[in-house]
């Protein structure tokens, strides 16, 4: 795969356009979930995977292939979701967004209870500070390792693993406040 | 076990990096530490349904929008740019130094081969236009010149290269002709 990756990144140097559009196809889905995750808007996330893959094509000569690709671009993606000055509108219809794989398998009740906690998560998870957040959809919704996060932040290990227990405890202790305000 | 170090341990478990010997020790202070044990619920159903969430669809067309924001052209032309402005800068420098010498060469030995110099001289200039002014246009070979100069130093060793070859072509023709003037004195 990774090998793979290079070898299309060489055609494009090489002046090869569809080898760029095939790198497109197999990365925008990555792209587009953090920047939706980040944004938890459709228009904005479709437009900063676009500004994504054009900054990779304009970069791509100084790609360094001892980096997996992936590394390599969502570096750029996260890079670019933290850049963004202001947090734009968001969209006001989650729900339908997700799919719910589990949830249809629980009773009515146990699904709304499901539904609603799931739409507080979100919401909170989107409070948090744009540091924080991102690591929380990187290692818990995009599954990326430690080294991976590390080298996409350019953070040593050890702030990376400090930073995402931290943005634990902010999660944990929001959804406790917003429990204690509920009773 | 205190509080603090099964805080760390809840962590660990949530980074799936717990070993059983730690795990084994978190179950057994969640079961007489009810605030811990709420700790760990609240943690794990939240990151349970965080994890659940599925990935949403890009948009089928961000391919196409992509391919018609990028120049395409940027890496095909950037290698044909550069070679002619290595064969142009290359055929300069020849061109001025073979000019500058069988100028010397020609007043120091008037009359013997000044035709030649010449003819040699009006061969190259039109040989270096004919390449300016079949390959570039002139607002090519501006944009060319200024890249040029800011790519000098990479330009630089493959120009003296040239010059250094065609200076020893050049004394190896000076020694024959001489070698022919002395001859036929």
């Amino acid at each position: 795969m990774e090998e793979n990756d290079y070898k299309l990144v060489k055609r494009c140097l090489k002046g090869d356009e569809k080898a760029f559009e095939e790198i497109v196809t197999l990365y925008k889905r990555k792209v587009y979930n953090i920047a939706y995750k980040f944004t938890r808007n459709k228009e904005d996330s479709s437009d900063i995977t676009q500004e994504v893959f054009i900054k990779a094509y304009n970069s791509l000569d100084k790609y360094n292939p001892e980096y997996k690709f992936s590394t390599w671009i969502l570096k750029i993606t996260t890079n670019y979701c933290l850049d963004l000055k202001k947090k734009k509108s968001v969209d006001t219809t989650p729900l339908t967004d997700w799919n719910e794989t589990n949830a249809s398998t629980l009773s009515a009740e146990n699904n709304y209870i499901y539904k609603e906690n799931k739409n507080i998560i979100i919401q909170l998870i989107n409070n948090l500070p744009k540091k924080y957040r991102i690591l929380i959809i990187m290692y818990h919704q995009q599954n990326l390792s430690y080294k991976e996060m590390s080298d996409c932040l350019n953070l040593p290990l050890t702030k990376v693993k400090n930073r995402l227990y931290r943005a634990r405890g902010m999660l944990k202790d929001n959804l406790e406040s917003i429990r204690k305000e509920e009773f | 076990m205190d509080c603090n170090k099964a805080s760390m341990l809840i962590m660990k478990y949530l980074d799936k990096d717990i070993t059983e010997k730690e795990q084994n020790k978190l179950t057994k202070h969640l079961e007489v530490c009810s605030e811990c044990r709420e700790e760990f619920n609240l943690l794990n159903d939240t990151f349970e349904i965080v994890e659940d969430l599925e990935d949403v669809e890009p948009p089928k067309d961000i391919e196409k929008k992509v391919m018609a924001s990028i120049d395409k052209g940027k890496y095909k032309k950037k290698s044909y740019k550069n070679l002619i402005y290595l064969i142009v800068s290359a055929f300069s420098v020849l061109s001025l130094s073979t000019y500058f010498i069988f100028r010397k060469l020609t007043l120091s030995i008037p009359g013997l081969i000044s035709d030649f110099s010449n003819f040699f001289i009006e061969s190259i200039v039109k040989f270096v236009s004919f390449i300016v002014v079949n390959t570039i246009n002139t607002s090519d070979l501006l944009v060319g010149l200024v890249k040029l100069i800011s790519k000098f130093t990479l330009i630089l060793p493959i120009v003296l290269l040239v010059f250094l070859f065609n200076l020893v072509i050049l004394e190896l023709c000076i020694v024959k002709i001489y070698n022919i003037n002395i001859r036929r004195n």
